[in-house]
């Protein structure tokens, strides 16, 4: 029986990881600064109230995301003979259930306001000797709500492409529902300045509809992998090319008659098995255990994979 | 980033503050500037008393130069705390006094102004319709350019 690797991430990933890692910890320094500053110039406003919560909340993934890697990597010993790699599915699970939370949550609330008809009250305070509109004080949190978080998004993007990290993928979208939020708070606000007090619910509700787009799609997804379903792209579109490139190397090999696989998803990596038909003769260990190497070495994700002789595949007769 | 250039200079423009905003949803302002000023009491010696033709004491003389400002005069409704409040959530009054504190349960249904000390060191806020800006803000700034308010950090 064949034992789990230690897993090493490539070398040349090495530096993204460590990038990951860096955004991270500076999403959390400045989700905690922001909700310091919203929780200020909160006032009696509901959307701000909205705002303060949704910040608590969209730090799950940046912090699930540096639990995760800290786990993950341990090699598997007695009690967990399969690894860690498992965490990451959970925390992916986490992230995404904190995403549609955020999602439902912001909706709900506005629907409420809405039907309730509640008039934002937005008074005055006074700063350095004048007095100025809390309003207008809000909008320049929400402003620093917006940019950075957008930045931060657009950067972890492409790193989760590349580290094949599903919670990453889902904390930019956690930072992208951050400043859509904050845009639609700018804007509730300035409706609110133009004496039209519902601005800010219907801004909220369609935001909150994209937010509850994405939350629900990685939600879905995050328990679809704890079933073990057939792995898909990150951005949830496709199935994952890997599976095909792995079949036509099982098939291109000289001694294989037919193949198939089955592939599921443990956090970054894979791990499957092969079914092959294979021709009679020759050493059938040594080849089949070369070929659960060669298939190892097609992409680093491959972090398990057996391959196992049958003497047919599937429903064949 | 054009989108966030277009939203900063939005914003911009309206720091620099135009004078009718923040304007009320329900046109308070509008509505009791050189008119009738709807303002409920509650008695609260020394500070709101029942006189003659209306309140008095030093918070009702306060609403009554607020009410000069605005050219309205000052109709008085003297009524129980509870019913004030539900007129003025009905948008029956237009402004309630009666020595309520910033922590007044009524905070999360009415809007109240940001406090103001008495004479005697204690803070008290007036009572508007929730989401009335225009004219809270309007107020506000008449309290502050009276009494000089004390600072009271970013969450009034």
């Amino acid at each position: 029986m064949k034992q789990f690797s230690k897993f090493e991430i490539p070398e040349e990933l090495k530096p993204d990881l460590k990038k990951a890692h860096r955004y991270e910890w500076i999403t959390i320094g400045y989700l905690l600064t922001t909700s310091v500053l919203v929780y200020l110039s909160m006032g009696s406003s509901q959307a701000m109230k909205t705002a303060w919560f949704e910040d608590m909340i969209s730090l799950t993934p940046s912090i699930a995301f540096l639990i995760a890697a800290k786990v993950s990597g341990k090699p598997p010993c007695e009690q967990f003979p399969y690894g860690y790699h498992r965490i990451v599915s959970i925390a992916y699970l986490c992230s995404a259930v904190a995403l549609l939370s955020v999602g439902s949550f912001l909706l709900f609330d506005a629907l409420l306001s809405l039907v309730k008809q509640e008039h934002a009250t937005i008074g005055t305070v006074v700063i350095f000797g004048h007095q100025v509109w809390l309003g207008y004080i809000m909008i320049l949190v929400m402003l620093y709500s917006t940019y950075p978080s957008y930045y931060l998004g657009k950067k972890k993007l492409p790193l989760a492409e590349k580290l094949h990290d599903q919670i990453l993928y889902t904390d930019a979208k956690m930072n992208k529902a951050d400043w859509m939020t904050a845009t639609g708070t700018i804007v509730g606000v300035v409706g609110i300045g133009f004496g039209l007090w519902w601005a800010d619910a219907v801004a909220a509700i369609l935001i909150s509809l994209d937010i509850l787009h994405d939350g629900f799609g990685h939600t879905k997804q995050s328990i679809f992998d704890l079933m073990d379903e057939k792995p898909k792209t990150l951005d949830l579109e496709k199935d994952e090319p890997l599976i095909d490139v792995i079949l036509r190397h099982m098939r291109a090999q000289g001694f294989v008659r037919d193949a198939d696989l089955r592939l599921r998803e443990e956090g970054h990596v894979f791990s499957g098995q092969g079914f092959v038909v294979m021709d009679p003769g020759g050493d059938p260990t040594r080849k089949l255990e070369e070929l659960a190497e060669s298939v190892k070495r097609i992409d680093w994700r491959i972090q398990d994979f057996n391959v196992v002789p049958v003497s047919k595949l599937g429903d064949e007769p | 980033m054009l989108f966030f250039r277009i939203l900063m200079s939005l914003s911009l423009f309206f720091l620099i503050g135009c004078e009718d905003f923040p304007r009320d949803p329900e046109k308070t302002l509008e509505k009791v500037s050189g008119k009738t000023l709807k303002v409920g009491y509650a008695e609260d010696p020394p500070h709101v008393v029942s006189g003659a033709s209306g309140a008095s004491g030093p918070q009702a003389a306060l609403v009554e130069k607020f009410a000069e400002k605005l050219g309205s005069t000052v109709k008085w409704v003297k009524k129980s705390e509870q019913q004030l409040f539900e007129d003025l959530e009905q948008r029956e009054l237009h402004l309630v006094i009666g020595g309520f504190s910033k922590q007044t349960p009524w905070k999360d249904r009415v809007g109240i102004s940001r406090p103001f000390k008495s004479s005697s060191g204690s803070e008290y806020v007036f009572a508007v319709t929730n989401g009335e800006n225009g004219f809270l803000v309007k107020l506000e700034e008449f309290l502050h350019e009276e009494i000089d308010l004390p600072y009271e950090g970013l969450s009034p």
